[in-house]
């Protein structure tokens, strides 16, 4: 289990939606040859119920995003015997 | 008439060996520093905050990161590193595509380093990491090391890992390598510049930090793992400075001493 301050998509679109308006803020990607392609990237707490999709926090994210929450995602860990 | 030695022809010569002219054939290999002789390419690539422009910051005459021609792009902003590029010959570069989980090496004009070596700042209450163009599978036979700083116990401090290996501390202050199949046999909370060091063959795993062999618990085969990230176990958060790994998919057990010199040497970590 780990905690996470961010924000938190019912839908996989929702998500990349939230993506697509912080590459739109900061201009990213500036050229399509650049390494960088996006400005923010989301993950997919499938282990969680019910599941969701999420963006971990970041200053940068604040004027674009607003004010974040905190939640937790059921992770994997490794086994200790 | 004949003139004396002018037959002798002048022959220029690199003097430069790296630690993969000793000891080639690693699997990926990252650095600040040049791995060996033939390397033609950058060191890594830098993305500067104040335009989100790109550029490979390559190395010195002398093998070392090129620290001007990074001030000199970077200026008084941010440099985050986009890619690690793998100096194996395998192209195995480690790249990351999004901004906010890019490790800054340039912090406001100011060069991040650990013991006066560059270093790529991993500390964050997000997600910094760099995957592998393609991982790396753990192998029966193996030598992997990291040289960086773990910053924090009670964190994650994974030079490498993936979804469900991690070479590096877990949060629990323990010292894995591969997924659970070794480990050290006692927590550790040794913070600071660190030389991680774990060799694999068909009978026996061992670790070392700062050339220190560390007690381990051993589980049985089948050895598994495999190794995608640099900095990062699953998608939990990490805490750390990174400035060198390499993993080899071969026994290189006996060059153990070898490689720990060469890399105490230029660090000066021990």
């Amino acid at each position: 289990m780990a905690f996470f301050k961010g924000y938190k998509y019912t839908t996989e679109q929702a998500a990349i939606d939230a993506r697509e308006e912080c590459d739109v803020y900061y201009g990213i990607p500036v050229s399509p040859d650049d390494v960088t392609q996006n400005w923010v990237e989301y993950q997919y707490a499938e282990l969680n119920t019910p599941k969701f999709w999420y963006i971990v926090y970041d200053d940068s994210l604040l004027p674009v995003l607003g004010e974040p929450i905190e939640f937790q995602v059921i992770t994997n860990s490794p086994a200790i015997k | 008439m004949i003139t004396p030695y002018s037959n002798i022809i002048s022959v220029q010569t690199s003097c430069f060996t790296g630690i993969l002219d000793t000891y080639p054939n690693a699997a990926v290999a990252y650095s600040v520093r040049k791995l060996r002789a033939a390397y033609t390419g950058s060191s890594i690539r830098v993305r500067r905050s104040s335009d989100n422009a790109e550029q490979d910051i390559g190395f010195t005459g002398a093998g070392d990161l090129d620290e001007s021609a990074l001030t000199t792009f970077v200026g008084a902003n941010d440099g985050l590193v986009t890619t690690w590029y793998d100096q194996s010959g395998n192209g195995n570069n480690a790249t990351q595509t999004t901004a906010t989980r890019q490790p800054p090496i340039v912090k406001a004009g100011i060069i991040q380093k650990v013991n006066g070596k560059v270093a790529a700042d991993y500390n964050s209450t997000g997600l910094l990491f760099h995957s592998f163009t393609s991982g790396v599978v753990a192998a029966t036979n193996m030598l992997i090391y990291n040289v960086g700083e773990r910053t924090a116990t009670s964190k994650i401090y994974s030079p490498f890992g993936a979804s469900n290996t991690i070479f590096g501390y877990f949060s629990n202050n323990v010292l894995y390598f591969y997924g659970a199949e070794a480990w050290a046999g006692s927590t550790y909370t040794t913070t600071g510049q660190l030389l991680i060091l774990g060799t694999a063959n068909p009978t026996n795993y061992k670790f070392y930090q700062n050339n220190i062999n560390l007690p381990i618990f051993l589980s049985v085969a089948p050895y598994s793992g495999r190794y995608d990230y640099i900095n990062v176990y699953a998608f939990a958060g990490q805490s750390g400075k990174y400035q060198e790994g390499i993993i080899w998919n071969i026994d290189r057990t006996g060059d153990r001493a070898g490689i720990t010199t060469n890399v105490n040497t230029y660090y000066g970590i021990f």
